[in-house]
C-alpha cells in the first residue's frame, strides 16, 4: 500500500518549539539565538552584552559547545544565570535541549534569554529551537564574502553582527563588498558593524537589544500564544 | 552535516506512521525538501542508506524532491523564484520580500506492507 501524506520531518523538534515559546510567552520572555563561526566572537559579544545590559535587565545565558566549558567560564564573573551545554559532537541545538534548559530557570525573573550556538553556519540555521530571532555573528578575519557562502543564516537572521571592525585596517576585507552582498540575501536585516572586545558600535546593537526586550515585555501574553 | 539529524528525525516519523498504519515492511519513502534547508542530497541520500538497516525501512528506497525557493515582493506584488539565494524582486527590484516556498522538510509518501499481506 502506498500511504499520501504531508508530514513534517522535524515533527518532534516543532512540537517542543511550541512548548518553548508558549513558556517564553507566558513569562514574557525574549530568546535570541546567536549563530556563528568558531573564533567569530560570539562569546565576546555576550561578553560586552552583559556588561551593557544586567544592570537594567535580567538576562539568562545558554552555552553550547561541542566540548568545554571555557565559554561558560568566562562568563560566570557577570554572574548572569548560566545553563552549559556540551552537545558531544552534534553540530547545532535542538529544542528538546532547550526545554531542558528553560526547565532549570526561574522565568519569571528573567528578561531574555541569550542562547550562544555551536559555531557553525550552517545546521544551526536549519533547527528551529523556540527562539524569538535569530542573531548572526560574523567576522573580519573570515572574510567579506561569509553572506554569500551561507546565504541561509544571513536570510534567516532578524540582526546581524559583524564583529572584529578594529581590524579592516590590516586585512583585505571590504566593508562594502559583505554590506552590497548582505542587502542581495536580506535587504532589511539590521547590521551592527563593532567590536565587542574594543567597544565600537557596540551601544547600537545594545539599543537595539534594549527595544526588543522593551517589546516583548510589552505583548499581551493572550494573544501571543 | 545537519543531514544525519534530520535523517534521525525522519526514521522516527517513518517508524510512527508504520506502527499507526500497520506496516511490517517499508519499500520506499518520499520526501520534500526545501531550497532553503540546505540539504546535501548525497549526504542525505548516505545518511538515509547507512542508518536504514537497524530501522522498519531497511531495504526502503529513498526518493527526493527538492522544492525551489518561491518569494513574493512586499512592494510590487510580484511572486518570483529565488535564483542563487538573490532574495531580490525581479519585477521592481525591492529587497523587502517575503519568502512563501523553499522552507519544506516533509515526508509525502511510504509504500509499505501490512502485517497481514
Amino acid at each position: 500500500m502506498i500511504i499520501e501524506l504531508r508530514q513534517d520531518i522535524l515533527v518532534a523538534n516543532q512540537k517542543m518549539v511550541s512548548v518553548v515559546k508558549e513558556r517564553l510567552a507566558q513569562e514574557k520572555v525574549l530568546m535570541l539565538n546567536i549563530i556563528g563561526s568558531p573564533g567569530s566572537g560570539k562569546t565576546s559579544l555576550l561578553e560586552a552584552t552583559l556588561a551593557g545590559l544586567t544592570e537594567r535587565f535580567q538576562v539568562a545565558i545558554i552555552e553550547a559547545d561541542v566540548e568545554t566549558k571555557r565559554d561558560s567560564e568566562r562568563l560566570e564573573r557577570f554572574g548572569a544565570p548560566l545553563y552549559h551545554i556540551n552537545t558531544g559532537g552534534m553540530c547545532h541545538l535542538e529544542s528538546d535541549i532547550i526545554l531542558s534548559s528553560l526547565d532549570q530557570m526561574d522565568l519569571a525573573s528573567i528578561d531574555v534569554v541569550i542562547i550562544e550556538n555551536v559555531g557553525n553556519l550552517i545546521c544551526p540555521a536549519d533547527f528551529d529551537i523556540g527562539e524569538h530571532a535569530k542573531i548572526a555573528v560574523s567576522s573580519v578575519p573570515e572574510g567579506d564574502d561569509k553572506p554569500s557562502k551561507y546565504p541561509v543564516l544571513f536570510r534567516e537572521a532578524e540582526a546581524v553582527v559583524l564583529n572584529k571592525v578594529d581590524l579592516v585596517p590590516y586585512t583585505n576585507f571590504n566593508t562594502e563588498n559583505f554590506t552590497t552582498d548582505l542587502r542581495r540575501i536580506n535587504g532589511t536585516v539590521p547590521l551592527f558593524e563593532l567590536s565587542a572586545t574594543g567597544g565600537d558600535g557596540v551601544q547600537a546593537w545594545l539599543d537595539w537589544l534594549v527595544q526588543r526586550i522593551e517589546a516583548s515585555q510589552a505583548v499581551d501574553v493572550t494573544a501571543s500564544i | 552535516m545537519h543531514e544525519m539529524s534530520i535523517v534521525e528525525h525522519l526514521f522516527g516519523v517513518i517508524a510512527e506512521i508504520a506502527e499507526k498504519e500497520g506496516l511490517s515492511s517499508i519499500q520506499r519513502v518520499e520526501v520534500e525538501i526545501g531550497g532553503m534547508r540546505q540539504i546535501v542530497p548525497e549526504l542525505f541520500q548516505f545518511a538515509f542508506d547507512a542508518g536504514k538497516d537497524r530501522t522498519i525501512a531497511a531495504g526502503a528506497e529513498l526518493a527526493m524532491t527538492f522544492v525551489p525557493i518561491q518569494a513574493t515582493c512586499n512592494v510590487c506584488g510580484a511572486v518570483f523564484e529565488v535564483q542563487l539565494h538573490e532574495y531580490v524582486c525581479g519585477s521592481c527590484g525591492a529587497v523587502d520580500v517575503k519568502v512563501t516556498a523553499g522552507k519544506e522538510i516533509l515526508i509525502t509518501s511510504i509504500e509499505g506492507d501490512c502485517d497481514d499481506n
